[in-house]
């Protein structure tokens, strides 16, 4: 995800959490949204594990909508390093970088099959 | 953005009979729709993930992510559709900024929606 590292490369707002670290919480509120600059972390929504992000991703997305609760629980696999943005930040970003926002629509097009597959799976195994 | 003002007037309006599959999931897809007229159903291995009314899109993933068909959609009821083939949405999300973020709300809208079925 180099055109990630490089669009953020002089962000400075950036958080770093260590391995281990809870990101956001399902059960918290969270006004901010991250852009992963490297480092692993993983989703999981009430015990159930969503998937995994790395360089490029995108947590926190519910604030995009001006939501603040409804993110899943994001935990750190390994030690992150994450571009932190407000809805405002990020709506700037949209406006003036094309490539960036094709990047958060693949970002969260991505999202949105990984939990429809995932709800798809469940309701298979249930029948 | 108003996708209904903005796209009703399409010189690519597409009508389909009430039953009609509109595009089917795992299928190859590389256009997007605009409910401009009518309801359309979209289902995932034949369960419900939502319906679509005018003003609404469908079909924006297999663009995004020049992927596979993510869901079926069928008409509902009879209906009118534009269509914007993958240049014309590139060039939407290149120029429009707008529309990349009407794009990206409801694709946050529908993964909120998803996580709460979980």
């Amino acid at each position: 995800m180099k055109f990630i590292q490089q669009l953020f490369s002089k962000w400075s707002e950036t958080d770093n959490f260590s391995a281990d670290s809870i990101v956001l919480s399902e059960t918290g509120n969270a006004d901010v949204l991250y852009v992963v600059l490297s480092g692993e972390l993983e989703l999981s929504l009430r015990g159930e594990v969503l998937g995994q992000e790395s360089a490029g991703g995108i947590i926190g997305e519910m604030a995009m909508i001006g939501a603040t609760a409804g993110n899943p629980t994001v935990r750190a696999i390994t030690d992150v390093r994450l571009a932190r943005l407000d809805r405002d930040q990020f709506n700037r970003l949209i406006a003036a970088n094309p490539e960036f926002s094709q990047h958060a629509l693949a970002a969260m097009a991505n999202r949105l099959r990984t939990v429809n597959t995932f709800i798809s799976a469940k309701l298979e195994s249930q029948k | 953005m108003d996708l209904l003002e903005t796209f009703k007037g399409s010189n690519d309006l597409l009508d389909f009979k009430a039953g009609t599959v509109i595009f089917q999931e795992n299928s190859q897809g590389g256009h997007m729709y605009v409910v401009i007229k009518g309801e359309v159903l979209v289902t995932l291995n034949g369960k419900e993930l939502a319906k679509a009314t005018a003003g609404e899109i469908v079909g924006e993933m297999a663009l995004i992510s020049a992927d596979i068909r993510s869901a079926t959609v069928t008409a509902l009821t009879d209906c009118t559709l534009a269509v914007i083939d993958q240049s014309s949405f590139e060039s939407l999300i290149r120029h429009v900024p707008d529309f990349s973020k009407h794009v990206m709300n409801v694709l946050v809208e529908r993964i909120h929606k998803a996580y709460e079925k979980i």
